[in-house]
C-alpha cells in the first residue's frame, strides 16, 4: 500500500472515529457545522481546479472529479466540526484568536504536507511562501463565514454552544 | 456551440434562483439547512453514478475539474429539495402524502428524460429513467428523516 492510500483511508476513518467522540447533546450543531464548511470547501477546491492552481493526482471517483474528494469532502469539514465543538465562547479574544490560528494551521500543515511529500495534491502555481499564506488566508476567510453562518443558525434554533 | 444546452440550463439557473424568493424569510434557517444536507447526498450519489460509467454530462459547468453537474448537485436539486420539504402536507392523509411525492418524482425524471432525449446535458449509459425516480425519491426521504431529526420531529421514519 503507498503512502498516498494510506492517507485516503485514513482520512475518513478518522473522521468517522472523531463522530464517536461528539457529546450526544450536540450532534446538531456537529451535523450544521459539517454541512455547511463542506459546500464552501468542496465548491472551492472545484473552482482551484478548473482555473488549474491545484491538482489531486492520487484520488478517489478518479473518472467523475479532478478534485479530491476525501480531504475536501470528509476530512476538512470534520477539523471545522472540531473547531466548532471546542470554540471557548467565554474566554478572552487572545484565546479566541489562538483558537483559530491553531485550527487553521492543523489544515494548511496537513495540505502542505501531503502536497510536499506525497501525490495526493501538488500546486501548479506560486512559491512554497505564497502558498501557505494563499492557504493560511482562504482557511481564514472560510472560517470566519462559517462562523458567522454558524453563529446566526444556532442563535436561531436554540442550539446550545456552550 | 451547445446553444440549446446554454439556453436550457440558463434557464434553469434563473428559474431556481427566482423560486429561492418564494422561500418565507421565516424558514430561512431551516431552508439552509435542508439545503446542506441535500447537497451532502446528492454529491456522494452523483459521483458514484459517473465514475462508474452509468450516465455522463457532456455539456456542464467547470467540466475540467468536474465530470458530475455542478447546477445540478450543487444548487438545483438541494433548492428543489428545500421546497419539498417546506411544503409537504405532513397534516394530509396518507394518500395525499404519497401523491406528493409521486408528484415531485414523476415531475422532475420527465423533465430529465426530455433533457436526455434532445439534449446533450445528460446522457444515459446503463442508467434508465426509473433510476432516477427511485434515486430521487430515497433522495427525498432520506433528507426529510435528517430534518426531521434534526428539529425533533416525531415519528422521524413514517412518511
Amino acid at each position: 500500500m503507498t503512502i498516498e492510500r494510506f492517507i485516503l483511508l485514513a482520512l475518513p476513518a478518522f473522521s468517522i472515529a472523531s463522530v464517536f467522540y461528539i457529546p450526544k447533546e450536540k450532534y446538531r450543531l456537529a451535523l450544521i457545522s459539517f454541512l455547511a464548511f463542506q459546500t464552501i470547501t468542496w465548491a472551492a477546491t472545484i473552482i482551484f481546479v478548473e482555473i488549474g492552481s491545484i491538482e489531486y493526482p492520487v484520488r478517489v471517483f478518479m473518472r467523475a472529479t479532478k478534485s479530491g474528494f476525501m480531504h475536501n469532502f470528509t476530512f476538512i469539514p470534520m477539523i471545522f466540526t472540531w473547531f466548532i465543538l471546542l470554540f471557548p465562547f467565554k474566554s478572552s479574544l487572545i484565546k479566541k484568536v489562538l483558537h483559530y490560528i491553531v485550527f487553521i494551521s492543523v489544515i494548511v500543515w496537513f495540505i502542505y504536507f501531503i502536497s510536499f511529500y506525497t501525490d495526493l495534491e501538488k500546486f501548479k502555481k506560486g512559491t512554497p511562501l505564497s502558498i501557505s499564506i494563499h492557504l493560511y488566508i482562504s482557511y481564514f476567510v472560510y472560517f470566519i463565514i462559517c462562523h458567522i453562518y454558524i453563529s446566526w443558525f444556532s442563535k436561531k434554533e436554540n442550539l446550545s454552544q456552550e | 456551440m451547445f446553444l440549446t444546452e446554454k439556453i436550457v440550463l440558463g434557464s434553469v439557473w434563473v428559474i431556481t434562483f427566482t423560486s429561492i424568493w418564494f422561500i418565507p424569510r421565516k424558514k430561512a434557517s431551516q431552508a439552509s439547512f435542508i439545503f446542506f444536507s441535500t447537497q451532502l447526498l446528492t454529491w456522494s450519489l452523483g459521483l458514484f453514478a459517473v465514475d462508474f460509467g452509468w450516465l455522463d454530462y457532456p455539456v456542464r459547468e467547470l467540466s475540467k475539474a468536474n465530470a458530475t453537474s455542478f447546477s445540478y448537485e450543487y444548487f438545483i436539486l438541494p433548492v428543489i429539495s428545500i421546497h419539498f420539504i417546506l411544503h409537504y402536507p405532513s397534516n394530509k392523509p396518507y394518500k395525499s402524502r404519497i401523491l406528493y411525492y409521486f408528484t415531485f418524482s414523476t415531475a422532475l425524471t420527465l423533465i430529465e428524460f426530455f433533457i436526455e432525449k434532445y439534449t446533450l446535458i445528460i446522457q444515459y449509459h446503463s442508467w434508465r429513467w426509473y433510476w432516477t425516480w427511485i434515486s430521487l425519491s430515497l433522495v427525498f426521504y432520506i433528507v426529510t428523516v435528517i430534518y426531521k431529526w434534526f428539529y425533533k420531529m416525531k415519528r422521524i421514519f413514517s412518511i
